[in-house]
């Protein structure tokens, strides 16, 4: 028994925390582009925070279940509805047999998480579920999911949990304000340059995916010209090629790079990015090291948490 | 040899090593077998090693950090690893390996060739003599899975990129650029000369392991009529 994809949205793929270990290879991370989003969703179905689930982009898919399911729903809000009766985000959801889960209308964010109690069924490639499209690797078939897919999960553990919802308050920065910390080619920005990067607004542009966004704003400019020698980026990095506007890497990021490194959004706040859709508008905000590590921490207690049962709401609204 | 390497911060849990800035076989040659140690040390914390032409980079397990050195820096533990590492009986290279890939260089998928026999002012004949003639070091893997930076190219093969990516390069595309020369895996986009294909399979996630090629290993291409 399964979930069965009756149309598909125009990027959904089956995600996990993401293929670590293989990079040497020349092999992406991948795995879901918000990860904090995915943590929540597995962690309110008492999951492991790794377990693999589908990551939505605008427009969605319609889905229909054939067994009845425990669901949650996290990140992006695209209303989702489940014949017809709106499902809330970031909690445990009873789904009968035979539901059909519509995503009508998106509110916010960019990219919306379906997780299922015990995960959904995929063999693991290089001990990871996420679907790395460019290179058909892991996920349905290392593609997107299309009309007709049968998705399966374990239908032993679809039994009703706790009406309790997971708390986000204080998971994702406030105000579209994102921070950052200089990268290693950080002096190379020219004067101006710096100045921009910190305090000028700056919008997702059109030309956005799973391996990064570009930032539209003013063109940044650099001291000097000289090439650099390929080396490391990681999901987060902000590139400078050449054309001067900033990239910052997410998920689906090459291993290597050979553009300037000329910042790193901190670990807390790329859940944040990876929520942007093109057109939205956010600030970059330079902080520490220091500040940085011990935002990272917070972010991963605030998790810790939710895994412990603390953070949790009561909700007095059952599942439907 | 056991002078430590300059170590930076590329984000709060990955660590660049570097060994200078000179591409020779030799700084790649120390930033690979200090990978090796890494690797045979199975460190605990450590969740992705990318080494490059000249650097290292370690990616540390924040969850890990967390639970065994709360409130430490990432640059202070890699540090100590890399003091480790050197300190340590060195890893012999593995057997070395000598990968030779068949090349078809008159094949539809080669669009350069002709036109760097133009640019370089020598005949296809010559180009494909130089390009088989040398053994190449895989220095590192990148851009795509499975993806070899080979090196050095013969300097009278030396040629830019295309000023305008090709939108779209066959998978087992053979090309050059500047000192380098390397095969496309998969379809992809690209900048290089395409001036050669191969049927050989650099990248299926379904085998065991899953790259054709690894860091360090050797490679040379042989000629072939037809695929």
């Amino acid at each position: 028994m399964s979930l069965n994809v009756v149309k598909p949205g125009i990027m959904d793929t089956i995600q996990d925390m993401g293929r670590a270990g293989s990079a040497h290879l020349g092999i992406p991370l991948s795995g879901a582009a918000d990860k904090a989003a995915l943590a929540v969703g597995n962690l309110v179905l008492g999951n492991c925070a790794d377990t693999a689930s589908i990551e939505c982009h605008w427009p969605a898919p319609v889905l229909r279940l054939e067994a009845p399911a425990l669901l949650a729903l996290t990140g992006a809000d695209f209303g989702a509805t489940a014949d017809g009766i709106p499902i809330q985000q970031n909690r445990a959801i009873l789904l009968p047999g035979n539901a059909e889960i519509r995503f009508v209308r998106r509110h916010s964010g960019a990219r919306a998480y379906l997780c299922v109690r015990g995960g959904f069924l995929f063999p693991e490639i290089l001990g990871s579920r996420s679907t790395h499209v460019v290179s058909a690797t892991g996920g349905f078939a290392g593609r997107k999911l299309a009309t007709g897919d049968n998705i399966q999960f374990d239908t032993s553990l679809q039994q009703p949990g706790p009406a309790l919802h997971a708390s986000t308050h204080g998971l994702y920065p406030v105000n579209h304000l994102i921070r950052f910390t200089p990268g290693p080619e950080y002096d190379r920005l020219s004067e101006n340059a710096r100045t921009d990067l910190e305090y000028e607004n700056w919008k997702i542009a059109v030309n956005s995916d799973r391996m990064g966004c570009e930032l539209s704003g003013p063109l940044l400019s650099l001291k000097n010209n000289e090439e650099m020698v390929s080396s490391a980026v990681v999901p987060g990095t902000i590139q400078l090629p050449a054309g001067g506007k900033p990239l910052i890497l997410l998920s689906d990021c090459q291993t290597t790079g050979g553009y300037p490194r000329v910042g790193q959004i901190i670990e807390a706040d790329l859940p944040a990015v990876a929520q942007l859709s093109p057109g939205d508008t956010f600030r970059l905000v330079r902080v520490t090291r220091e500040e940085a590590l011990l935002a990272g921490y917070r972010y991963r207690l605030h998790l810790r948490r939710l895994a412990q049962g603390v953070l949790w709401h009561n909700s007095n609204q059952t599942g439907t | 040899m056991n002078e430590l390497p300059v170590i930076t911060p590329l984000s709060e849990y990955a660590v660049i090593v570097s060994t200078g800035n000179e591409l020779t076989p030799e700084n790649n040659e120390r930033i690979l077998a200090i990978f090796r140690q890494l690797q045979f040390m199975r460190l605990p914390g450590l969740r992705d090693l990318i080494p490059a032409f000249n650097t290292l980079t370690l990616v540390l397990d924040p969850d890990w950090l967390d639970r065994v050195a709360p409130g430490v820096d990432p640059v202070f533990i890699v540090r100590n690893w890399i003091i480790q590492a050197l300190r340590t009986e060195q890893q012999s290279p593995p057997n070395p390996v000598c990968i030779e890939i068949p090349v078809c260089y008159n094949h539809p998928d080669t669009p350069d060739l002709l036109r760097l026999s133009d640019r370089l002012r020598l005949p296809p004949e010559e180009i494909i003599r130089l390009h088989t003639a040398a053994t190449y070091r895989v220095y590192m893997l990148g851009f795509l899975p499975g993806f070899p930076y080979l090196g050095l190219l013969d300097k009278r093969l030396s040629a830019p990129r295309l000023e305008r990516p090709r939108v779209r390069v066959p998978a087992g595309s053979v090309a050059i650029a500047g000192r380098q020369t390397g095969v496309y895996p998969l379809a992809s986009p690209g900048g290089w000369n395409l001036i050669g294909k191969t049927s050989v399979r650099l990248y299926d996630p379904a085998r065991e392991q899953p790259t054709l090629l690894r860091p360090g290993d050797s490679v040379r291409f042989i000629a072939v009529p037809e695929l």
